[in-house]
């Protein structure tokens, strides 16, 4: 059975076609299970994550979306999709239920001593506030700087700077020649370096003359 | 920025190509503001292109792959005869690669279970890990 009669006949909730179905996909859908967990860095059970892929499939089962996915072409990257954010969502759930409790920082620590809270006995990591400062700047400076780009090119921008990836793969998520994301990313690069130069400098110099003044005046 | 995420499907026609120009590029725009999407977007991406590479790489690949540690060793082996001025990294290379090969193998975790079941007392543990263990062989 080829993937499209297959496609039609799961739409119509035709249970052999169903279990075909599963045995087809499930190790992808197994597999970006695992991906998901192994990327969150959580000590996940076999069994739990035979769960998640159990109730993926009942999803789609239940809710019909197999009639809603109108083609057959993109159903291995809707399946990946959907099961890396169903992942995310059911843990995200468990989480929430099971093992995290909020606590407000400005709780007492103690029944008896009601002035010392929580936020007291956390210890307050050396910061150089210069640097985050600084940090902070720069990353609201790049953030409005690559705002000025096309949508098309703030995303490649975005998938190589903020998320690291490799320009074979930019090329593949956007469906674009390698040469056009090499090409492209070359020169914004330099020119966000120029304007970022640019940007810094001058707010060194402002922070500068902010501070004589501030002295002057004292 | 638009914070109405497009759906799963859409999603998947993005990085499938199938979706028309105008809708695509209205898609383009969302992910350059949503880093959630984006992140949905590149887990798909690398789960397909390893889908397709162990795919790919049929019964030799996928044996080799699954012995990587062990050829790797047998190389460094090899190696340290035909390059005698390196024979000790060699030699610890091979010893090192060794060890993983047989602490990554899938009979040396069972023993260590049974024998960790054995330490414990639970004997039905034990059993049942060995009769899993005889089954899948």
């Amino acid at each position: 059975m080829d993937t499209q009669e297959l496609f039609k006949k799961c739409a119509e909730k035709d249970p052999a076609a169903w279990n075909e179905f599963i045995r087809r996909y499930q190790g992808l859908v197994t597999r970006a299970v695992k991906y998901k967990l192994r990327e969150m860095d959580t000590r996940v059970y076999k069994n739990d994550t035979q769960d998640i892929v159990q109730e993926i499939f009942l999803l789609i089962w239940e809710n019909g979306e197999l009639q809603r996915l109108k083609d057959s072409v993109c159903l291995r990257s809707w399946l990946a999709i959907l099961s890396v954010n169903f992942t995310l969502n059911y843990y995200n759930r468990i989480m929430f239920r099971s093992h995290r409790r909020m606590v407000s920082l400005d709780e007492p620590l103690f029944r008896e001593q009601a002035e010392t809270t929580l936020g007291d006995s956390i210890p307050s990591p050396t910061v150089n506030t210069e640097r985050m400062l600084r940090a902070n700047e720069l990353d609201a400076a790049l953030e409005n700087e690559i705002s000025k780009f096309k949508p098309h090119h703030q995303l490649m921008l975005k998938l190589d700077i903020y998320d690291g990836q490799k320009q074979k793969d930019i090329a593949e998520i956007m469906n674009v020649p390698l040469g056009t994301v090499a090409g492209f990313l070359g020169r914004a690069k330099k020119r966000l370096n120029t304007r970022l130069q640019r940007e810094l400098c001058s707010s060194d110099k402002n922070r500068k003359l902010g501070r004589i003044r501030k002295n002057k005046k004292k | 920025m638009n914070r109405i995420c497009p759906d799963e499907k859409i999603l998947s026609a993005y990085l499938k190509a199938v979706l028309p120009s105008e809708e695509r590029k209205v898609v383009e725009k969302h992910l350059a503001g949503c880093d959630a999407c984006r992140g949905l977007i590149i887990d798909a991406h690398n789960i397909l292109k390893k889908n397709g590479f162990l795919k790919t790489a049929g019964k030799l690949g996928q044996w080799i792959i699954k012995n990587r540690w062990g050829i790797g060793s047998a190389t460094a082996l090899i190696c340290s005869f035909f390059v005698p001025r390196y024979f000790l990294q060699f030699l610890a290379a091979a010893l090192i690669l060794g060890s993983k090969w047989i602490t990554d193998s899938r009979t040396t975790k069972t023993l260590i279970m049974i024998h960790e079941a054995w330490k414990r007392g639970n004997r039905n543990d034990a059993e049942n890990t060995l009769t899993r263990f005889h089954s899948d062989k």
